[in-house]
């Protein structure tokens, strides 16, 4: 499959010692913002690179690829899912205490 | 409360010894994710999200202030200040880290507490109802049996790798089922035969999710010698014949449909033959002791409350309305048990600070005996409140956020994590939860709308327990897209009953409307206020709430 | 080979026949179909015979017919699949005194468990280690149910 004008495929998965949300950038670190994240333009290359990445398990784990656009500079996931890992939750957590931490 | 013996302090260090070294096993990478997957599960640790999120187990819902305070040290030092109660009584941290876990579990055995078997496929905690001990319409208290069951199930070597996850609950009342028994794999009720012994009805196949289904009578009456040994029976059959080519049809609802009724519980009962009269029997030597864990605290000599209380009930007065809803009576003269709302209107359903625990636990031994139990529906009950210090208690829990009074009222609702915080989910929860609080937050009109249950779940597999909401609300994916579904008519008790859906789907901006909708319609065609919303329902079917809904 | 018997490395003695070897004297472990196609072949021979059964077969439906081989082998297609467990506990109680051998996806962290339903020797996953797999017997010192080979219960 390849990619019409803007969208792309990126690859993603979670910090083995964290646990957080990792992009893979094209220096072939994980880096926690989406906006470094390295882009394929189809799904092959980047099955191919996740195959080779996917092994250092000590590093991140149940890594895979998700569809995302590129408008213009920002990159911006297709999925609900995707966009809320990239944000963080929706939800104002205000506490009675004031701590609004999430 | 259960004391932990020598045996149960060496398990649990042994246990969060082998999970450091499990822990080390994989970051060496002598372990792969995939092998590690099943053990960490077995501790309680997902993977969600955002981050990794533990899952502590507390047995039966009872917590001792001891415990609720390392609740809040953990939370307040591995996480990030608060913890979430979920609907099987146990609690969740959202945040922490790998290397980290195994140390929480150290300072968790530290006070009697583990993550022991709160995820994977094998048994998981055992709930029951969060009046236990308390309750005027109980029975027998049904947490010596939990504990019971507690021990055989943990470690048990056969039972390790079910096809799939396994639930038991107790209830020890007749009248009221506050444990949803029949929603679980297994729903044991304590019961009394003609002379008078104790025994139990067992129930088989409950459960939610995909497929929910209402648990089936298996046995109507179990001796009490019997209760180990009959449940050792059922699971060798569900761990030999339970699907495993399919996870959603692996769990044992499946089975009791498949093969009926009859031929399951012959199959029980020929397995059951073999080992009846085994060590498994359960003396009455044990129950005595198991008992005895449990006898009531020192309860001072007080006068019936009851009409104090009623009084105080009756008044128009934000303490009056906190005690006609979440006071409830108690068995022990002079003394009720309380609600803790932890469903106040900024904060997601069941959620707690490390401060708000902290003072919860105070306030179990200032108010009681220093336990508090974690309901299955997202809240805190202290059990053991004198009457006469119930206005004080109010007044501290105001200042703690939680004194919500909308036990049993329309925002006295169950929300699961949803797609803001869980790698399962379909659409997110939370919000949908919190602009439901904010639009109906006039109490006298959650009073009026009287009792329900509002359950939201943000995927099929129904954690928020949506099908047994008067009012349930599901999450679902539609085209890419968060789309809600309105379900009607669940229940949770003894009259358990799975909500039908309504309709067509709706948007993120078209269900609290919707919502509404089905409330006005409901007070519409009540026969009076005091018929509730599942009794007009059941008496008119989903026809007019149809029309209600969606517009004739 | 070597495989875990008894709690210690030892090499196997028993020699594992494909389905299209021939039948030999000495200590042999083969399929179940085989043992209950060829039994004119085992019956003229010497030597220990193991059989392999699947894991999805139940206890009842061999106990008779196994009852006296000297050892029985189970399967472990993939670790999440436990029927094993039950397998082997319900072949103890069926009063089968052989070795009963876990062979497939053994993994040092269910070791414990399945020498607590009545297993004594095992065949580690391929590629894992067994003196890592040794260790897996030492993770608890107590149980809360008897076993098996009892050990120490909370009512002892």
């Amino acid at each position: 499959m390849s990619a019409t004008n803007h969208s792309c495929f990126v690859i993603t998965g979670s910090l083995t010692l964290e646990g957080s949300v990792a992009y893979l950038d094209s220096d072939g670190k994980w880096s926690e913002t989406l906006d470094k994240a390295a882009t394929f333009s189809d799904s092959e290359t980047a099955e191919d690179r996740l195959a080779e990445v996917r092994k250092a398990e000590s590093i991140i784990t149940e890594p895979y690829i998700f569809p995302a656009e590129m408008n213009g500079p920002r990159l911006t996931p297709l999925s609900t899912r995707e966009k809320l890992r990239a944000e963080g939750p929706s939800t104002r957590l205000r506490r009675p205490d004031g701590s609004g931490a999430l | 409360m259960y004391k932990y013996s020598e045996y149960d302090s060496t398990l649990v260090r042994e246990r969060a010894q082998q999970f450091r070294d499990q822990v080390s096993r994989r970051l060496s990478g002598e372990l792969t994710e995939d092998e590690f997957k099943p053990l960490r599960l077995q501790n309680g640790l997902y993977l969600q999200l955002h981050a990794y999120m533990l899952r502590v187990a507390i047995p039966y819902g009872l917590l001792a202030a001891q415990q609720m305070r390392k609740l809040a040290h953990i939370a307040r030092t591995y996480d990030r200040g608060y913890g979430h109660f979920t609907t099987r009584q146990n609690i969740q941290f959202n945040w922490p880290e790998l290397e980290q876990v195994p140390t929480i579990l150290d300072e968790l055995a530290e006070v009697e507490m583990h993550a022991i078997q709160t995820s994977g496929n094998c048994i998981r905690n055992t709930t029951t109802d969060h009046l236990a001990g308390v309750a005027r319409d109980e029975l027998a208290d049904p947490r010596p049996y939990c504990e019971m069951v507690r021990q055989w199930s943990t470690f048990h070597p056969e039972f390790a790798f079910l096809p799939r996850k396994f639930k038991i609950a107790f209830t020890g009342s007749a009248d009221s089922d506050r444990a949803a028994i029949r929603l679980h794999d297994i729903g044991i009720q304590l019961v009394e035969n003609e002379d008078g012994e104790l025994g139990f009805r067992v129930f088989v196949g409950g459960g939610m999710g995909r497929t929910p289904k209402v648990g089936k009578l298996v046995r109507e009456f179990l001796p009490r010698q019997h209760l180990i040994s009959y449940l050792e029976a059922i699971l060798r059959v569900y761990n030999q014949l339970g699907r495993r080519d399919n996870i959603y049809k692996a769990r044992i609802k499946i089975l009791v449909d498949a093969l009926g009724v009859p031929e399951f519980s012959a199959l029980v009962e020929k397995e059951w033959e073999e080992i009846r009269e085994s060590s498994l029997q359960v003396t009455d030597a044990e129950v005595e002791r198991m008992q005895a864990f449990f006898a009531p605290p020192a309860y001072e000599t007080l006068p019936d409350s009851d009409a104090a209380v009623a009084g105080m009930q009756a008044e128009d007065t934000p303490l009056g309305q906190w005690a006609r809803n979440n006071v409830v009576p108690h068995k022990q003269s002079g003394y009720s048990a309380v609600v803790l709302s932890l469903k106040s209107y900024a904060s997601p359903s069941g959620d707690l600070s490390d401060k708000q625990m902290e003072a919860v636990a105070d306030l179990s031994e200032q108010y009681g005996f220093g336990e508090i139990i974690v309901t299955h529906t997202q809240d805190l009950v202290l059990p053991d409140v004198r009457s006469d210090a119930l206005e004080a208690l109010f007044t501290a829990l105001v200042d703690l956020d939680i004194a919500t009074p909308n036990h049993n009222r329309l925002t006295d609702l169950i929300c699961c994590p949803g797609l803001d915080f869980c790698n399962l989910a379909n659409a997110r929860s939370i919000p949908v939860a919190q602009e439901i609080r904010q639009r109906f937050d006039d109490i006298d009109y959650l009073d009026d709308l009287g009792e329900m249950s509002l359950k939201i779940s943000g995927c099929i597999n129904a954690c928020g327990h949506h099908h047994v909401g008067t009012i349930g609300i599901l999450g679902i994916d539609k085209r890419g897209e968060e789309a809600y579904q309105l379900m009607l008519g669940g229940s949770a008790g003894h009259d358990a009953s799975l909500g039908k859906v309504l309709g067509q789907a709706f948007s993120r901006e078209e269900i609290v409307p919707a919502l509404e909708k089905a409330l006005k319609t409901y007070v519409k065609l009540r026969e009076s206020p005091e018929e509730t919303f599942i009794e007009t329902f059941r008496r008119l079917g989903d026809k007019p709430f149809r029309e209600g809904v969606y517009g004739a | 080979m070597p495989i875990i018997r008894n709690r210690t490395i030892v090499e196997d003695d028993f020699r594992t026949l494909g389905a299209e070897d021939p039948i030999t004297d000495g200590d042999i472990i083969i399929s179940l179909e085989r043992f209950r196609a060829e039994h004119d072949a085992l019956e003229k021979r010497a030597g220990r015979l193991g059989v392999e059964i699947p894991n999805d077969i139940f206890a009842d439906e061999v106990l008779g017919e196994l009852e006296t081989v000297d050892l029985i082998a189970i399967d472990f297609p993939i670790y999440r699949d436990g029927r094993g467990f039950s397998t082997a506990r319900l072949l103890r109680r069926g009063g089968f005194t052989g070795e009963l051998r876990a062979t497939g996806n053994v993994l040092r962290d269910q070791i414990a468990f399945m020498e607590r339903c009545g297993f004594d020797a095992y065949q580690v996953a391929p590629g894992k280690s067994l003196e890592q797999a040794l260790e897996g017997f030492e993770d608890f010192s107590v149980t809360y149910q008897d076993a098996i080979s009892p050990r120490t219960s909370p009512r002892s």
